[in-house]
């Protein structure tokens, strides 16, 4: 399990700023953006990472989830402007973008995920409590790599989230493979010394 | 077996593994790693995106157009001028632009300076008619309506103030209340969806309970000038505490509060005897500030009391999530609460590449850095990483430091001894703050050395965001440095009260935090009793939009709960009988401060320099219908760039109304002209270097952005050679922040007069001085009217008098109110900007504004903001 300070505790929860909900947040920075295009950033940090997920979910491929990725927010970033706020999560309109497209390029059936999925609040993780402890301990840990050098970043997603091995990720970053085992190692030991892992 | 030989063999276990050498589950040296590495692999699924595409999407996304041009376009909201001829404009008026060029390859060039021209457009369409009557509302850089403006006659009320100050409370109530915002004359008429005369702002918004209710309560007061402005009913509380304090009967007695948060049903305020309360109210600092006073270089007029402004929370209606409603028992003891509390205003370093190679230098690290270009959103950094050490340096200020060549010798030094030779050696390189303190971790196996921690004495809500980290091995050679210690400004604001921040959980804004996480679908109901255990204050890392981190106290109350009734259609009885048997942690943070806009500002404006020379009138430009772009069009082009051969006519899309044209001509070395060939308002031209995506993206370009008059004085001497610097061209500027590395920007000129939108030639160059990218963007005009302008000192005077529209390059906290007596105007100038308007009301047009930008010292901060301030040149 990881140790959660108390002080942790109290910036996990700052992820959303106190006293306002998840729509909030969202009509602020839609409208935000649609007063100054650099707000934009504020809706992008925000659902990069689903609208990616949601991509590579449907296409099965990065590339192509990069594409799609890319031109979801650059349609958004085009149309923010006359975006209507109507009560409903930003993501989903970015989630019609995307599906859009995807349809367009002809996605593969089988990938094919509904798009209420991606924002399903119910989880279906027989055990509440190993659930909890698992999302408690990706997003400390995700926080504890967004410390790490942008390098040991990237080494470590192609490593464990596309399992890439050393020479592919040296070919990929441009980098020598001892170069990248460094990068993993280093990487490693940092995340070992800023989190704590127990076994569930 | 020493530690030494341990950790030795453990590192070595590690690079086996890394390498595909060995078996993490087999070999009995990683074990202590597999906990982690299995995190990891949770952590990091398959559908994870490789954070240099994050990095440069984004930077591509949001530093592709002219930031500099952005930075003096941010004007935004609603403007109380009379300058427009019909209030009744609608937002999202925009030119529409060729689908040719969103599906081009220059997709990316164009959408984001699209994106400016519809940026552009959220300010035009929004501005409104003005009476005397009726000051300015300043905007902030979210567009929230900040103030009104600070002329109005000392003790007139101002029910004409009050709908666009209601709206001018809080990042959640900003969008709200937009609407409202824009009704500032009290005879207008009210509009679907928009503007609402206060009078029916206040009469709608009564009928509706809780937050609502204060909405109409704060709406209908009239404006009182030169008064603190509280912008809720809690920090009005605040400001003007009761006569008398409640008087609670026992401290020991338990207190509950009945929470309804949503606003479709007022709440029930339960029972009991409170603990005391101190009844010394905190008072705001700032509202003794003295309202400024004074007149600016022109002396345009005496200044007066400045009017004020209410806003006031709003609690989402939460359409479509979960409802829960939360009926708290305190069995904490409140803790003590300070009259004021410090907010911590966190403020990164702005390296430098040759501060990197200075501390690259006292680091031994060879100070020959790589220098990964950053753009808007994606920091730079500089970094080494050879065999003997690694460095790196973001932009930030967050350095990260190994050193490779260390020999460890059989000395081992004490604690007290590791931790003093840690403090030398951060002093011996400079890098040790005076207010960092050292503590020394316990051991680890899996690593060589010991790591002495140093953060803020004595500031412990600083600790997680001010920390140096040193690698110290046994003997006392440090080997490993991480540090991230940004600037900190510190400002003290008034603390809630506890009858306050009981009211803020009765009104639901304290977002229960549960654990387990009962999953709830988006449509269910839930009552929940909540008991409160714990009670303390604490330290929350929040931000602002515009990425501003603060460190803002709140009250943190922790206790259990139970679900007592719940309504969840689509979830399984089974499922929701679970949840009812659920225990429940609960974790709530409330805000301790103010964490509203403000919403009143006072600035005298002073002019650096002389007015400038204008002329007496200006045309009106508006766009005629676009020439079709020719086949002899692009050869023109093509002929003017050197091109061999022929262009080629592309289409995309089968069907015909959906598909787009454009002409493509492969020039050298992988160089593309494209043309959108369908006619439409303007045409691009744009050069791709390679292939035409992906961009250019900052991890991809390395070296230093060329110096600006080198990088202008290429762009401008390419334009000649290629015969397209025209006459109607203005002056370059440079942008260095470019994922290219330097992009020059060549603005329009409309009779001599710059235009400030999207319509520009930007030359993008690299770092080694090769043009990568050109753009041009060009609407054609016809002039249509002659219109009579105001001269510079009547325009200077009508921004002294809050006419004009304000924008900041930061937000305020509130209370922090935009008051300034040294707000300096460095740059005045006419500049034609576009004027979007509704279809059917009149043709979208070229206007000239005048436009101010510079510098001003907020009161209370020594931070130079920089501003911005347009007003419509036009007489009428």
């Amino acid at each position: 399990m990881f140790e959660t300070t108390e002080s942790e505790m109290i910036q996990e929860v700052g992820a959303t700023p106190a006293g306002m909900s998840a729509l909030e947040i969202d009509r602020l920075l839609v409208e935000a953006a649609q007063r100054d295009r650099s707000a934009f950033a504020g809706l992008y940090d925000r659902y990069f990472h689903a609208v990616y997920s949601y991509a590579y979910r449907r296409t099965a491929n990065h590339a192509e989830a990069e594409d799609i990725t890319a031109q979801t927010f650059q349609q958004a970033l085009e149309h923010v402007a006359s975006y209507e706020w109507r009560g409903i999560p930003f993501s989903a309109w970015l989630f019609r973008i995307a599906g859009n497209l995807i349809a367009r390029r002809g996605a593969k059936a089988s990938t094919l995920t509904p798009l209420d999925d991606t924002f399903d609040l119910a989880s279906d993780e027989p055990d509440p409590d190993l659930n909890l402890i698992r999302s408690e301990r990706a997003a400390l840990l995700h926080k504890a790599i967004a410390t790490l050098p942008k390098d040991q970043q990237r080494a470590l997603v192609l490593k464990f989230s596309r399992d890439l091995k050393n020479k592919e990720i040296a070919d990929i970053m441009g980098k020598t493979e001892g170069s990248v085992k460094q990068l993993l190692h280093r990487a490693i030991i940092a995340l070992r010394t800023r989190v704590e892992i127990e076994n569930d | 077996m020493t530690d030494r030989e341990n950790n030795k063999r453990l590192a070595a276990a590690l690079d086996r593994w890394l390498e595909g050498e060995a078996d993490l589950e087999a070999e009995e040296e990683l074990r202590s790693f597999r906990p982690l590495v299995a995190a990891l692999r949770e952590a990091l699924p398959p559908d994870t995106p490789d954070p240099a595409f994050h990095d440069s999407l984004r930077a591509r996304l949001l530093a592709k157009a002219h930031p500099s041009l952005m930075q003096r376009l941010r004007f935004v909201g609603s403007c109380a001028l009379g300058w427009l001829p019909n209030a009744s404009r609608q937002r999202g008026a925009a030119i529409a632009w060729p689908r040719s060029l969103l599906l081009g390859g220059a997709v990316a060039t164009l959408l984001v300076a699209y994106a400016l021209l519809i940026l552009y457009s959220r300010m035009v369409p929004t501005l409104q008619p003005s009476t005397a009557s009726v000051p300015g509302t300043i905007v902030n850089d979210l567009g929230t309506p900040l103030a009104v403006g600070a002329r109005e006659p000392a003790g007139s009320s101002a029910p004409a103030l009050t709908a666009p100050l209601a709206a001018a409370a809080t990042p959640a109530a900003t969008a709200a209340e937009a609407p409202m915002a824009k009704a500032a004359p009290a005879d207008s008429v009210p509009e679907e969806g928009g503007a609402t005369p206060p009078a029916a702002a206040a009469e709608t918004l009564a009928a509706a309970p809780t937050a609502a209710e204060k909405r109409a309560s704060v709406a209908s007061e009239p404006a009182e000038p030169s008064i603190p402005v509280p912008t809720s009913a809690a920090e009005a509380a605040v400001e003007s505490p009761p006569a008398t304090a409640p008087t609670p009967t026992s401290s020991a007695l338990p207190t509950a509060i009945a929470a309804v948060p949503t606003p479709t049903a007022p709440a029930t305020f339960a029972l009991v005897p409170l603990p005391p309360v101190d009844a010394t109210e905190p008072k705001s600092a700032m509202a003794a500030a003295p309202v400024g006073a004074g007149v600016g270089a022109q002396a345009i007029q005496p200044d007066s009391p400045g009017t004020r402004g209410r806003g006031v929370a709003t609690l989402s209606t939460q359409q479509s999530e979960p409802t829960l409603s939360v009926q708290y028992e305190m069995q904490a003891q409140w803790p003590d609460i300070p009259a004021s509390l410090p907010v911590y205003k966190l403020k990164p370093e702005a390296e430098t590449l040759e501060a990197a190679r200075a501390l690259a230098q006292r680091l031994g690290v060879d100070p020959s850095l790589v220098q990964t270009v950053g753009g808007d959103g994606a920091p730079a950094y500089f970094s080494a990483d050879t065999s003997a050490a690694s460095f790196q340096l973001s932009a930030d200020g967050r350095l990260e430091w190994e050193d490779r060549t260390a020999t460890p010798s059989s000395l081992a030094l004490s604690d007290a001894d590791l931790m003093a030779a840690a403090q030398r050696w951060l002093d011996d390189r400079g890098l040790r703050p005076a207010e960092a303190t050292p503590v020394l971790t316990p051991a680890d196996a899996s690593q060589p050395y010991r790591l002495v921690v140093f953060s803020p004495a004595g500031i412990p809500a600083l600790r997680s965001e001010l920390r140096i980290e040193v690698g110290i091995l046994p003997d006392g050679q440090v080997v490993h440095l991480w540090k991230q210690w940004p600037g900190v400004e510190v400002a003290s604001y008034p603390a809630q009260s506890r009858s306050q921040l009981e009211k803020a959980l009765q009104e639901g804004r304290g977002k229960p935090r549960l654990a387990p996480d009962p999953g709830f679908p988006r449509q269910a109901e839930a009552d929940m009793k909540a008991t409160i255990t714990a009670a303390r204050v604490d330290y929350l890392l929040t931000y602002t939009v515009d990425g501003q981190q603060y460190l803002q106290p709140v009250l943190v109350l922790e206790g259990e709960a139970r679900l007592g009734r719940l309504k969840a259609s689509g979830l399984p009885a089974s499922q929701q009988q679970q949840l009812l048997d659920q225990h429940y942690t609960l974790t709530v943070s409330l805000p301790l401060v103010a964490d509203q806009y403000q919403t009143s500002y006072h600035v005298q404006f002073q002019l650096a320099a002389g007015l400038p020379a204008v002329p007496a009138e200006a045309a009106r430009y508006v766009f005629p219908a676009p020439t079709p772009v020719s086949l002899t069009d692009v050869k023109a082009l093509g002929a003017k760039l050197s091109l061999a051969g022929e262009p080629t006519l592309l289409t995309e899309g089968a069907d015909p109304a959906d598909s787009v044209r454009e002409y493509r001509w492969q020039g050298p070395d992988g160089y593309v002209l494209r043309v959108p060939a369908d006619p439409q308002p303007g045409y691009l031209l744009a050069w791709s270097y390679g292939q035409a995506q992906p961009e250019p993206a900052p991890s991809n370009v390395k070296g230093q952005p060329l110096a600006p008059e080198k990088a202008a004085a290429l762009a401008t001497e390419w334009l000649r050679q290629h015969q397209l610097l025209s006459s109607d061209l203005g002056a370059a500027e440079v942008i260095d922040s470019s994922p290219h590395g330097s992009d020059v920007l060549f603005p329009f000129l409309l009779n001599g007069i710059q235009v400030v939108d999207e319509n520009a030639f930007t030359v993008s160059l690299s770092p080694a001085g090769e043009i990568v990218n050109v753009t041009a963007f060009r609407l054609p005009t016809q002039p249509q009217q002659q219109l009579a302008l105001l001269t510079p000192a009547e325009a200077l005077a009508a921004v002294q008098a809050g006419q004009g529209e304000i924008s900041l390059s930061v937000r305020v906290l509130s209370r922090d109110q935009i008051q300034s007596d040294q707000a300096r105007i460095t740059s005045m100038e006419l500049v034609y900007a576009r004027d979007e308007v509704s279809a059917g009301e009149a043709e979208p047009s070229y206007v000239p504004i005048y436009r101010f930008a510079g510098v001003m010292q907020l009161v209370g901060s020594q931070e130079p903001v920089s501003f911005t301030v347009i007003l419509p040149a036009t007489r009428s």
